[in-house]
């Protein structure tokens, strides 16, 4: 029963909001391009939907290749880190500086830097630059997490350096890598969008670009129904990131 | 014999005393017990006795080879993602032990401890006593000549403890390592322990000693006896005399 409710309350909710949305739409006569009701948002979606697919392909496809990217320099860096306090020290400001600055302030930077051709160069780049941090940050705070008195038993039975990675610090860490990668997934898709909304070009067919292009064209039904297919994305991609985390978590401490 | 020896110990952290001086000898084939009030540097001369840390003044004697000393601390600390199994193979693993021979020698400690059940189990589904008892079976696995317990049974209830204490005192009785550990509990010191050691408030020192002549295993209902009543009291009595001399 309270597992039905936990499901029913979001979908209610939902329901109450789009109903008043299209009642008010249709009783006040708001005009298409302003504001679209629900029904013509569903009907954008339906007569755009193989279009709105493969725009979403290319966003999803930019997000992970970012997030592949970012892991290839956190993970060695972190480890890096993790392995000398003096390479730590020199990273952390940066990381931070990166972290900390809006991305879409250094957005025109990348995309000129990027060209006018390329622009999925930029949208690859900034999603890069925003998920490098959580994954940096989940990596090095996990491999630092391993239990004091674990440690002292590995000096206590000579352990190697290399031993002490991989049958200690490595597995250690592996909830906050998964804690960083479930950020990063998250924010890699930030960073595709805003890289897109920058480079305002119709070069990167992603969804940023349909919103910019059709709200440039007051084709608002068709804005919502972009909007609506990347939440959707994002949506999915949280929640199988989130199903990945709690069943590799479940194994890794056998509940 | 002595297995690991303090003379004259002393540490100082961040230039205030923290024990000593000291003199302790632990032996082979002996349970030492030390007891004293919190913050006297119990753990500490457990850790200067395991060559976990270095004194500030004095020396440190140490005739046991890599691999030799086994530490089980307040918590079971296990690895949370390794097996009872991989828990316990651990040590003999990290010593370069072969893997099917590391496995065969702790599921021989596993069953020392009566666990072997719980070999395919992860630490975070055993109970608090469980893993205490794998605890105890990684440390035995690499048959060790030097035992360090640090308050080893704090965090159980009373009647795992008493049980484990038991059940600890058999499985020396075997092998008979030096041992030494720390306990709060003036109780568990008479019951485990040959030798037990009283120290006083920081900068711990050590203000009496005193010694159970009675064989391991414990005879059945061995805290009734006059022996351990006996003892008890001295050692509760030079207990408050170094926590009221302060």
């Amino acid at each position: 029963m309270k597992r039905r409710l936990d499901v029913l309350a979001p979908l209610g909710l939902s329901l109450v909001i789009l109903g008043t949305w299209e009642l008010a739409c249709r009783s006040l006569s708001v005009p298409i391009y302003l504001l679209p009701a629900p029904s013509d948002i569903s009907l954008a979606l339906i007569a755009n939907a193989p279009q709105l697919f493969s725009s979403a392909l290319v966003t999803l496809w930019a997000a992970l290749t970012a997030l592949m990217v970012s892991a290839l320099f956190a993970f060695p860096l972190a480890l890096a880190a993790a392995l000398s306090p003096l390479v730590e020290r020199a990273v952390r400001p940066l990381a931070v500086t990166l972290q900390v600055t809006p991305l879409v302030a250094i957005a025109p930077l990348v995309v000129t830097w990027a060209g006018l051709d390329h622009p999925e160069y930029a949208t690859t780049a900034l999603a890069a630059v925003v998920a490098f941090f959580p994954l940096f940050s989940g990596a090095l705070t996990g491999l630092k997490s391993a239990d004091p008195d674990l440690e002292r038993l590995f000096d206590l039975y000579g352990a190697t350096p290399l031993q002490r990675l991989l049958r200690l610090r490595a597995p250690a860490s592996t909830p906050f890598v998964l804690e960083g990668v479930k950020v990063g997934v998250g924010l890699s898709i930030i960073g595709a969008v805003v890289a897109e909304i920058s480079a305002g070009s119709g070069g990167s067919q992603g969804l940023a670009w349909r919103i910019v292009e059709t709200t440039h064209q007051l084709r608002m039904a068709e804005t919502f129904a972009a909007l609506v297919a990347l939440s959707t994305l994002a949506v999915i991609l949280h929640g199988l990131t989130q199903y990945a985390e709690t069943q590799i978590l479940k194994k890794w401490r056998g509940r | 014999m002595s297995v690991a020896t303090l003379i004259d110990v002393s540490v100082t952290y961040n230039g205030r005393q923290a024990l000593g001086p000291i003199r302790l000898q632990v032996n082979s084939g002996e349970t030492t017990a030390l007891v004293g009030p919190s913050g006297c540097g119990k753990s500490t001369a457990l850790r200067l006795l395991a060559g976990l840390e270095r004194p500030t003044a004095g020396q440190v004697e140490r005739h046991v080879g890599k691999g030799e000393t086994a530490v089980v601390f307040q918590a079971p600390t296990l690895a949370p993602w390794e097996t009872v199994l991989n828990n316990v193979a651990l040590p003999l693993r990290l010593a370069g032990v072969e893997s099917d021979v590391a496995r065969e020698k702790a599921r021989a400690a596993l069953i020392r401890v009566g666990l072997l059940d719980a070999a395919g189990l992860k630490p975070a589904q055993l109970s608090g006593g469980m893993a205490m008892r794998v605890s105890i079976a990684r440390a035995l696995s690499m048959s060790p000549k030097l035992v360090l317990l640090d308050e080893p049974f704090a965090a159980l209830d009373e009647i795992t403890r008493r049980k484990l204490a038991d059940d600890v005192t058999t499985l020396w009785a075997d092998a008979r390592p030096a041992v030494a550990f720390v306990t709060h509990s003036v109780d568990e010191a008479v019951f485990m322990a040959d030798k037990i050691l009283v120290m006083s408030p920081a900068p711990g020192r050590i203000v009496h000693e005193a010694s159970v002549l009675a064989g391991f295993p414990r005879p059945p209902h061995f805290r009734t006896t006059e022996i351990f009543r006996r003892t008890v009291e001295q050692v509760s009595d030079a207990l408050a005399q170094s926590m009221g001399s302060s």
